[in-house]
């Protein structure tokens, strides 16, 4: 198999923002087809409010595997950047801070997306664009994980988590930013 | 991936390829959809008795194990939901590998599991999926499903997807294409499907 210059989540970028549950780690698949070097990660983030505050993203995402129901921590990567509010204002942040060089192979992939940001507030809020899936059913999902939320917050990306400890029910579980892979 | 196996050299400069990743196992998929959730148009009635089928080309082997779909369910009743693999050799399309659930309505949209009836790791390529409904009261249930257009011609090229035009309560063993309607929305609209390994 060849080897991709860029692989995203969704290459359909939705006009969707969504607010970001502050310090909760969320679970979106990432399926590829070919390979991808692990080294810039690319996410689109918003501020919007009233207040004239500095705020500040930071972001990880981990590289997890599925094993069972036992989802593995393989790689993970970092990035920070802060906006002067001043009207809606955002853009692309990229991850860069890669905690080791990998090249992820062709299959299916989870990224966790944790975080935290100062001055998350009703008056300043941080967004991400993504899509707000309509996959509110009542039931939890039946089969094979697909995605998933924790419901605890958390500081730090995990080891390693089992998905019967994720949220797995209702709309928040399955929304998803739009996550880009460049090599 | 393609490689040469160097053990296979003769003195021909004989040599084969091998279909497998370097390592062993092909990469397999933990799940699959027909299209991204939030793509998802509406929920919208269907015909009932009334198969439905569309193509998807799975880049990925995956196990044929859960199938899913989303349905909104109006009213309390029953139903009975088919689920067809099927594959297409020339204008026929033949029936792979099947599945279903009989299922008691909860008046809410719910995520349904279909049980498979036979163990199956999909290869990569095109498939075709077939959806089937027998209920009593088709209004009262309806599919989360993708947007639909109308074009007022039938799709040209290959087959893509379609519906049969009579009713029918089982999944046939195989369809010729020119027996399915191709045009109009109800003939290409596609309801959401997931498989999970």
């Amino acid at each position: 198999m060849g080897q991709l210059n860029f692989a995203a989540n969704n290459f359909i970028i939705p006009n969707i923002v969504y607010a970001f549950n502050n310090a909760s780690l969320t679970f979106c698949p990432l399926e590829l087809f070919d390979s991808i070097s692990w080294a810039t990660v690319n996410i689109i983030n918003k501020v919007a409010g009233t207040r004239t505050v500095t705020k500040t993203f930071s972001i990880s995402i981990g590289l997890y595997s599925l094993n069972g129901s036992s989802l593995s921590l393989a790689n993970s990567i970092f990035g920070s950047q802060t906006h002067q509010y001043s009207g809606n204002k955002g853009g692309y942040l990229s991850l860069t801070s890669a905690s080791a060089t990998q090249n992820i192979s062709p299959g299916t992939w989870w990224l966790g997306l944790l975080i935290s940001s100062t001055a998350q507030s009703t008056n300043l809020t941080g967004n991400l664009v993504g899509q707000n899936a309509n996959l509110s059913a009542a039931n939890a999902f039946p089969g094979g994980f697909i995605g998933g939320a924790m419901t605890a917050s958390t500081n730090a990306l995990p080891g390693s988590i089992a998905t019967s400890d994720l949220d797995i029910t209702g709309q928040d579980a399955f929304t998803q930013p739009i996550i880009i892979l460049t090599a | 991936m393609a490689f040469i196996d160097q053990h296979r050299w003769g003195p021909d400069f004989f040599f084969e390829l091998d279909g497998a990743v370097a390592g062993g196992a092909d990469p397999q998929l933990q799940f699959f959809e027909n299209f991204p959730g939030h793509l998802g148009a509406a929920n919208i009635a269907y015909s009932n008795a009334t198969l439905s089928i569309h193509a998807v080309n799975i880049p990925l082997s995956i196990s044929f194990n859960n199938i899913i779909a989303l349905l909104s369910e109006s009213n309390a009743g029953s139903a009975t939901l088919h689920f067809g693999l099927y594959s297409l050799n020339g204008s026929t399309l033949s029936l792979a590998n099947s599945a279903s659930a009989a299922i008691t309505m909860t008046n809410a949209l719910s995520w349904r599991s279909f049980a498979t009836s036979a163990t199956q790791n999909i290869s990569p390529g095109a498939w075709y999926f077939a959806l089937n409904i027998i209920s009593g009261g088709a209004s009262s249930l309806s599919f989360y499903a993708n947007s639909s257009i109308a074009p007022g011609n039938a799709i040209p090229g290959g087959f893509l997807m379609g519906r049969m035009t009579a009713t029918t309560t089982a999944m046939p063993a195989s369809i010729a294409t020119s027996n399915l309607d191709i045009t109009g929305s109800d003939a290409i609209r596609q309801p959401y499907i997931i498989i999970t390994a």
